[in-house]
Formats: C-alpha cells, sequence, structure tokens
C-alpha cells in the first residue's frame, strides 16, 4: 500500500479509535457523576455482549448461503450456553464453543453429501 | 497479581493468535507491508477495524471513505470507556486514561468480569490490555510473514469469541432492567441490519438496549439498589 495512503487511514482511524477509547474517562475520571447517569452505565456490558453476540449470529448477508451458514452458529451455541450456566467459565465456553462448531460443521457436511 | 492478570489475558490471548493471523494474511494480500501491519495493529488495535481496512481498501474504497466506516465501526468504544467510568472510581485520571486507552471488545469483557471478582484495578486493567495487544500484534505480524503456512480455519476462530461474549452474557443478572436491555439491543442489531446500518449496528442497538435498562429498572427500582447487574452467586467461578 503506497505510504500516504497509508498514512491518511492509520492516522484518521488511529486518532478517531484512541479519542472513542480514552474521551470518556479523560472527561469525567475525576468528576463524581449523577446516580441516574451511573445507573444508565451499568447496562453497557449486558446491551454490549448482547450487541455482540447477536452481531456474530445474525447476518444478513449470510441469508444467501443456504440454512447450514445460518443455523450452525446457533446450534453450535446451545452447548455453550448451557456450559457457560453450569460453570461460569470462558476458559470452558472457548473449549466447548470450538469443538461444538467443529462437529456441528462436520455432521452438517455429512448431511449435505447425504443428500446430494 | 501478575499471575492473575496473565490467567485472565489467556482466553483473549488464544482467541487473538487465532484471529490475528488471518489479519496479518489478508492485511498482506491488500498490498500492507510488514512495518505497515505493525504499525497499525500498534496504533489502531482494532480486530474489525483492521479486516475492514483490508477488505475495502482492496475492494477500491477511497482511503478517506474506508477511514469513515471504521470510524463508525469503532464508536462502540466508547460504551466500553463510559462503563470503565463506574470502575475507575478512584484511580487518578492520568491512570484511568492510560487502562482505557488499549481496550476492546474482548478485554473489556474479561476485566468487567474480573472486576466481579473483586481486587482488580486500573494497573491490573492495563496489563492484561497490553498482554493482548502485545498478542494480537505478533499474530498479525506472524501472519502476513508465514500464515500462509498455518492452517487456520477463521470461521472457528471467530466463533471462539462469540462463545466468550455468551458466556460472559449469560454471567449477567436477571433483574427486569437487564432483560430490557437484551431484548433491546436484539430487536435493535437485527433492525439495524435489516435498514442496512451494518457498521454502526453494535454501537446503535447497544445504546437502545441500555435506554431500555434503564427504563424498566427505574419501574422496577433497581436503578436505585446500586446493582452492578451481575449474578451475585458463585462470582469465583471464572477461570
Amino acid at each position: 500500500m503506497p505510504w500516504p495512503e497509508f498514512l491518511l487511514i492509520l492516522g484518521v482511524c488511529a486518532s478517531c479509535t484512541l479519542l472513542a477509547r480514552i474521551l470518556p474517562v479523560a472527561l469525567f475520571a475525576d468528576r463524581s457523576l449523577p446516580p441516574r447517569v451511573l445507573a444508565a452505565l451499568r447496562y453497557i456490558p449486558v446491551a454490549a455482549f448482547t450487541a455482540l453476540v447477536v452481531n456474530d449470529l445474525f447476518d444478513p448477508a449470510r441469508l444467501a448461503q443456504g440454512w447450514v451458514a445460518n443455523v450452525l452458529p446457533l446450534v453450535a451455541l446451545v452447548p455453550v450456553a448451557v456450559v457457560s450456566l453450569k460453570a461460569r467459565s470462558l476458559w470452558l465456553s472457548i473449549v466447548v464453543g470450538c469443538g461444538s462448531y467443529a462437529l456441528f460443521s462436520w455432521l452438517a457436511s455429512l448431511l449435505c453429501g447425504a443428500l446430494q | 497479581m501478575t499471575l492473575r492478570v496473565i490467567r485472565a489475558a489467556l482466553p483473549v490471548v488464544i482467541g487473538y493468535v487465532a484471529l490475528g493471523m488471518p489479519c496479518g494474511i489478508l492485511g498482506a494480500q491488500a498490498g500492507m507491508s510488514l512495518l505497515q501491519i505493525l504499525l497499525l495493529s500498534i496504533a489502531l488495535y482494532s480486530g474489525s477495524g483492521q479486516y475492514m481496512i483490508a477488505s475495502l481498501y482492496m475492494g477500491g474504497y477511497a482511503p478517506l471513505a474506508l477511514s469513515m466506516s471504521v470510524v463508525l465501526v469503532n464508536a462502540r468504544q466508547l460504551l466500553y470507556s463510559s462503563a470503565l467510568l463506574v470502575r475507575f472510581e478512584g484511580v487518578g485520571r492520568g491512570r484511568a486514561t492510560l487502562a482505557a486507552s488499549n481496550i476492546t471488545d474482548e478485554t473489556f469483557g474479561v476485566n468487567m468480569a474480573e472486576y466481579e471478582k473483586g481486587g482488580w484495578g486500573a494497573g491490573a486493567c492495563f496489563g492484561t490490555n497490553c498482554l493482548a495487544q502485545a498478542t494480537w500484534t505478533a499474530a498479525n505480524v506472524a501472519g502476513a510473514a508465514i500464515g500462509a503456512l498455518v492452517p487456520i480455519e477463521a470461521g472457528l476462530a471467530a466463533f471462539a469469541m462469540t462463545s466468550v461474549f455468551t458466556c460472559l452474557l449469560l454471567m449477567q443478572g436477571r433483574q427486569p432492567g437487564n432483560l430490557a436491555a437484551v431484548c433491546g439491543t436484539a430487536a435493535a442489531l437485527v433492525a439495524c441490519k435489516l435498514a442496512g446500518l451494518d457498521r454502526i449496528a453494535v454501537f446503535l442497538a447497544a445504546c437502545v438496549g441500555i435506554a431500555c435498562g434503564f427504563v424498566a429498572g427505574r419501574r422496577d427500582g433497581d436503578n436505585e439498589q446500586g446493582s452492578d447487574n451481575v449474578r451475585g452467586d458463585d462470582t469465583d467461578a471464572l477461570a
């Protein structure tokens, strides 16, 4: 990539992302915030994790790729949900998630092969 | 504490090795040199951002239009920094700003989980972030240099992170405010994506969800209890 183009992309993206990361803390870290604001801030984790999960699972662009590509992540996430609720371990969620994704991908390929 | 930081960062570190290498490969395919990939990983340090830069550049986007798309996607980082405000109470402005400077989706998640366990501070938060960032940078450079030799299933690597976010989500409390936040966020995200607002969907949907949670929580009295909105039982189970 030519350096002038690269430096423009790097400069804009990196500076704006850094601002997004530090601005609220840099502006308000030493101030006591109103209780209503603090109450709203406490909903950020649950909203952010929901958005990230649903964003990974729901992709309109993937709908054209057939049912396997769309249903597979949902099915593979069921064992992850069970283990997460029981054990509450990030480690275990990764292991079970990768295992179930690989297993269901393999089963789906077997099923598609058998149907053809 | 060092050991705890390493333990906290490890799930993210493993995920970043698996996600960073394909990102480096894609960067190299987009015509970036090793030095450019290194600089981008250090200065931008954003998985979704770096994937977008490579793919949009290959798609013929102008640098400024491409950069604006990345900025929109990364607007969600405002939320993480805002949420950390609650945790950084009493920490000096300088230390707090430094600890927030390299937060990501994944490190935000593990840091919030560690804060729930107690005994976690801005220094440990920054240490976790730095470990993850160093891994991300090394994985990107390695991907660009030797990535073609290592078979990595990108779909599987991405699903590992989906699993982590699912686990973090299920660790949140079940009070009405949280449930309203989940429903509001999910509905808004699907609506945003159907409307073609993919790039800002996570940020917009989370904002809608926070508003839903706040309104439902106020009706239920959750907001006045100073609750941390996380399940109170068995808080030491995260490992």
